[in-house]
């Protein structure tokens, strides 16, 4: 039951999406267009027989017996509450910095799926950064957020990116 | 006859000096760091150490990029083995079977397949290079725009196998990958295509972006919600008794010398690359094979075919770009902009002017695959083996982080980081839905490549459809992707026809 | 992310008047390291000249440069930023004509020619048209010839895409000889060289650079060369104004600041590449690199910058390339 609704709403949005990018082409020359939209034709039509199928209960049985004990989420609260601290970590970390970011988002996330043993999760926090430090900032000298202690003093461009290395 | 293999023999002690060694042998160890990262590849750490090596010597500086290139395309079958997330594109054909294989506690014995074909692919595709590079050239030139139409539909025909058990939510992520790649600007009529006035999407949606949003981020949200604190022990590395590599050593025969050599062919086509080696080669190993139920279930062949057909396009690759200047992936283009740095000017001349050279990057292209032996056995399952230790809880954050740092490399750009992030919520909606995500990436990779072909056609012969089966070529070709198109809806229809007397419990 | 693109002009504008009010004190220019915005991948072409004269530069200048690759919509979007940021001397970017101006007519983009100070142009590629060496075609001539008999009818394939300067070169060529060609953008050169060699399109037009050594081998003709004069590494191949056609066309990379960069700041790094370009070793690796090295200093290269644009704005409005 579970598994059809979630079917029915992710097919709904496929249609929709389908729509919205049709839209997006309308005004393009035929032979732009052409081939976006043969494929969001398809794309639709499928996307109709998945949901028929759906109602039917075909493509329940086309996943065979695992079907039966299927969750959308193991965990619901984790999994909401775990996209939300990656965001809320993608939010920050042009600010605070890769580093202190990511240590942060390490050890917050950990400790919300509920890990405890403290000595071990900072040691790990310690050894990532020191890796990513040693691939990425020495070797290949690619640019990350600065750290929010290290930029306070610099200009910086209107990307709001942090410019002077 | 001597002719041809004396130049070759004269480069090979310049190649053994301890210099150009210790090239190759960092190389190698960067390349699978890098591989194993998602969202790092080989081209970009290539083309960021090119600048580092103005100083070294021509044969140290390529060593070191034959060295990446062959340890990158190994290096991303770990992860793909261990957490089901390919750490470069390629290596999304190793999880078909690998991951299943390190659930069943397999770990160390995918690993060390995964090393040995790619070492062998890639040890075969160096001696093609070695031999026939001159000659095979005059083949890519028969490849037109109407050639590469048909190879972008044969590649879409191995479709088929990766539809999953629901065909029809196969066929909607094929159509999504298709989608994904048409957006950007149009380049026959410069019109801008399901950008919604986004500067970030005018050039495209990079293939990365796309990966590490599908495969990188729900397996991590799923790490976060199950919340194991058991990583992979040790003994998941050590190879059970019947799980001896020397002792089933001929039943991978068939499959290494199949699957390199469809890595060559493909390799030798420009603008193709090692995902639609490892796709094609999965493909008809699977086809051919007499239980092709057990692929997708970890069967050790399925990641022999993916990684030695991926290997094997890697020295491939550099043919038409050695000898015409004409990449034939994404890498090789790299590694052609640091010849050029170094003074070397692709083309015939090149063979002509700097024998020495030429045949020493080939010679490293041969050794760098020889050394995966050694150091990708031992580095892949000692230090890789410590690192998915780490309780799930620890390891899942770090993914993430890993994934900002590839996607930001990419253009210091928060909009793809944002991206890569919706792509990820809309990954884990598939992946829950029983989507295959596969499709959408052999989507992506071939819906510019056929769309764009086909209107080349069209265009040059003002509108002729028949153009596209001009010559003996393009219909060999066009007949070729029909057959394997086809050959699965026969055997469905013929299951189909022996099921109907069984229950459908029975599927 | 955060850039106002709309309000790219008017941003700059406010810049350069700020500029002008905080003009920093010349004397110890350059003070710090001095960014250098590469609107494109690392690896790809524009990047792997800015590296290879980095060095050289930073030789004669006395200071570091940091190379940032900004890539997106073809460039656009470091040319964008570099347009945006502080004319204090410390942001530096590369730019290509005319590549860059070509899209403004398409959509809007977050500059214009005013945005930027020219400090030098290092590299000038002309464009070519080439065709396979068993060709019908032996001179520009015959293909003009055949281009009015059979409107239309002849494919030319470009590197580019539509509004290239090789697609605005097609079109300058058919206005000044009332012949008609058929445009086939194959959207990079590697493909189109491809192509042409095996015979897959007859004539194919992209920069001289990339057709040099195939010419030396034989393998293609170049029927003529878009530039006023003939080129030092073909000197052999006549110019299109030779051969009555009067199309001038390439594509140039070079260095600018935002606008309202002090002059003595833009002399300063002029002065710097134009030693850095005297360098014989840097000379010997351009060249072995294929790059046809043409400095032009800020004036010379400003001159250059405007002419370019009101071309395309006389291209534009003789006949719009996008409809």
């Amino acid at each position: 039951m579970r598994y059809k609704i979630t079917e029915l709403v992710v097919g709904t949005l496929l249609l929709l999406a389908t729509l919205f990018a049709w839209q997006n082409l309308s005004g393009l020359p035929e032979d732009a267009k052409l081939f976006p939209e043969m494929v969001l034709t398809v794309m639709a039509v499928a996307t109709v027989i998945m949901m028929i199928r759906s109602l039917t209960g075909a493509s329940q049985r086309a996943q065979g017996a695992e079907i039966e004990t299927w969750h959308f989420s193991i965990n619901p609260k984790r999994m909401v509450g775990g996209l939300a601290l990656f965001a809320g970590y993608l939010l920050i970390v042009e600010t605070l910095g890769y580093y202190t970011a990511s240590a942060l988002f390490i050890i917050v996330a950990a400790a919300f799926a509920e890990y405890r043993s403290w000595r071990a999760l900072l040691a790990a926090t310690l050894a990532f950064c020191i890796f990513v430090y040693a691939v990425f900032g020495l070797l290949f000298n690619r640019p990350l957020p600065e750290e929010f202690f290290q930029s306070a003093t610099v200009m910086s461009v209107p990307a709001g990116d942090v410019i002077h290395a | 006859m001597l002719d041809l293999f004396l130049p070759i023999l004269h480069a090979l002690p310049v190649v053994l000096e301890w210099p150009n060694i210790l090239g190759m042998v960092v190389g190698v160890l960067t390349g699978m760091i890098v591989g194993s990262l998602p969202g790092l590849t080989a081209t970009l750490a290539i083309a960021v150490l090119i600048p580092l090596t103005f100083s070294l010597q021509p044969l140290v500086a390529l060593g070191l990029m034959a060295g990446i290139y062959n340890g990158a395309m190994y290096g991303g079958a770990i992860p793909a083995i261990l957490l089901n997330i390919p750490g470069t594109p390629p290596s999304i054909v190793t999880t078909f079977d690998g991951y299943p294989m390190a659930q069943e506690g397999r770990a160390g014995y995918a690993l060390k397949i995964a090393c040995w074909s790619s070492a062998i692919g890639g040890a075969f595709s160096a001696v093609s290079l070695m031999l026939f590079a001159p000659p095979l050239v005059k083949v890519t030139l028969l490849f037109g725009p109407a050639e590469y139409f048909w190879v972008a539909i044969f590649g879409m025909s191995t479709i088929a196998i990766l539809l999953g058990k629901d065909p029809v939510k196969g066929i909607i992520a094929g159509c999504i990958g298709l989608i994904l790649g048409s957006v950007g600007s149009d380049v026959m009529t410069g019109h801008q295509r399901l950008t919604w006035d986004q500067k970030y999407l005018i050039d495209g949606i990079n293939l990365l972006i796309i990966l590490t949003g599908l495969y990188a981020i729900p397996p991590a949200i799923r790490m976060i919600e199950k919340g194991v604190v058991r990583g992979y022990q040790l003994s998941d590395f050590k190879s059970r008794p019947e799980d001896s590599l020397s002792r089933n050593f001929w039943s991978f025969v068939p499959t290494w010398l199949r699957s390199s050599a469809i890595g060559i062919w493909v390799g030798i086509l420009p603008a193709t690359g090692g995902s639609m080696a490892a796709f094609i080669a999965y493909n008809e190993t699977k086809r051919v094979s007499k239980e092709p139920e057990s692929f997708g279930k970890g069967n050790p062949l399925g990641i022999a075919a993916a990684e030695c057909g991926n290997n094997a396009d890697n020295a491939a690759a550099m043919i038409p770009a050695l000898v015409l200047g004409v990449p034939g992936s994404g890498v090789s283009a790299v590694i052609l902009a640091g010849l050029l740095v170094h003074g070397l000017q692709p083309g015939p001349q090149l063979f002509r002017d700097t024998p020495d050279i030429v045949f020493g990057f080939m010679w490293q292209m041969l050794l760098t695959s020889l050394l995966l032996f050694t150091l990708g056995g031992n580095v892949a399952t000692r230090v890789f083996a410590q690192v998915m230790r780490l309780p799930q809880p620890v390891l899942a954050p770090m993914i993430l982080c890993l994934t900002f740092v590839g996607i930001y490399a990419l253009s210091s750009s928060m909009f793809n980081v944002w991206l890569m992030f919706g792509l990820g919520i809309f990954g884990y909606l598939l992946n829950r839905l029983h989507f295959p995500l596969a499709p959408i990436v052999l989507g992506l990779i071939l819906g510019d490549m056929a769309e764009h072909n086909l209107r080349l056609t069209l265009l040059i012969n003002q509108g002729d459809w028949w153009s596209l089966l001009h010559n003996p070529l393009s219909m060999l070709l066009a007949g070729l992707s029909l057959l394997i198109m086809s050959l699965p809806l026969i055997g469905m229809l013929r299951r189909k026809l022996a099921g109907t007397a069984e229950t459908p419990a029975a599927h | 992310m955060k850039t106002p693109y709309a309000l790219g002009r008017s941003l700059v504008a406010g810049l350069m008047a700020a500029g002008m009010l905080a003009a920093p004190a010349l004397a110890e220019y350059p003070e710090q390291p001095i960014d250098v915005i590469v609107a494109f991948n690392p690896g790809g072409g524009t990047d792997v000249a800015a590296r290879t004269i980095e060095p050289f530069i930073e030789k004669y200048l006395g200071a570091d440069l940091v190379i940032l690759n900004k890539p997106g919509a073809g460039g656009e979007v470091g040319f964008s930023l570099l347009a945006a940021s502080e004319p204090d001397g410390y942001t530096l970017g590369f730019i290509n004509l005319p590549a860059m101006f070509a899209y403004s007519y398409t959509r809007e983009t977050a500059y214009s020619p005013e945005s930027f100070a020219p400090v030098a142009n290092l590299v000038y590629d002309p464009g070519i048209f080439a065709v396979r060496s068993d060709s019908q075609f032996e001179t520009l001539g015959d293909l003009i010839e055949f281009g009015k008999a059979n409107p239309g009818a002849l494919p030319i394939g470009t590197s580019g895409s539509v509004g290239s300067s090789e697609h605005l070169a097609i079109q300058q060529v058919q206005a000044e000889t009332e012949s008609k060609f058929n445009h086939v953008p194959f959207g990079a050169t590697a493909p189109l060289r491809t192509a042409l060699l095996g015979g897959h399109i007859p004539v194919a037009a992209f920069n001289l650079s990339e057709a040099t050594d195939y010419a030396d081998e034989g393998d293609i003709r170049i029927l003529g060369v878009m530039s006023a004069e003939r080129a030092a590494s073909a000197p052999d191949v006549p110019t299109f104004r030779e051969q009555g056609v009067e199309v001038i066309s390439g594509s140039s990379r070079g260095l600018a600041f935002p606008a309202g960069t002090p002059d003595e700041i833009v002399a300063v790094i002029a002065g710097a590449v134009a030693k850095a370009m005297e360098d014989p070793e840097y000379i010997a690796k351009a060249e072995s690199a294929g790059a046809p090295l043409a400095y032009l200093d800020p004036a010379a290269y400003g001159e250059f910058l405007t002419n370019t644009s009101t071309a395309l704005d006389k291209a534009w409005e003789i006949d719009p390339w996008v409809k």
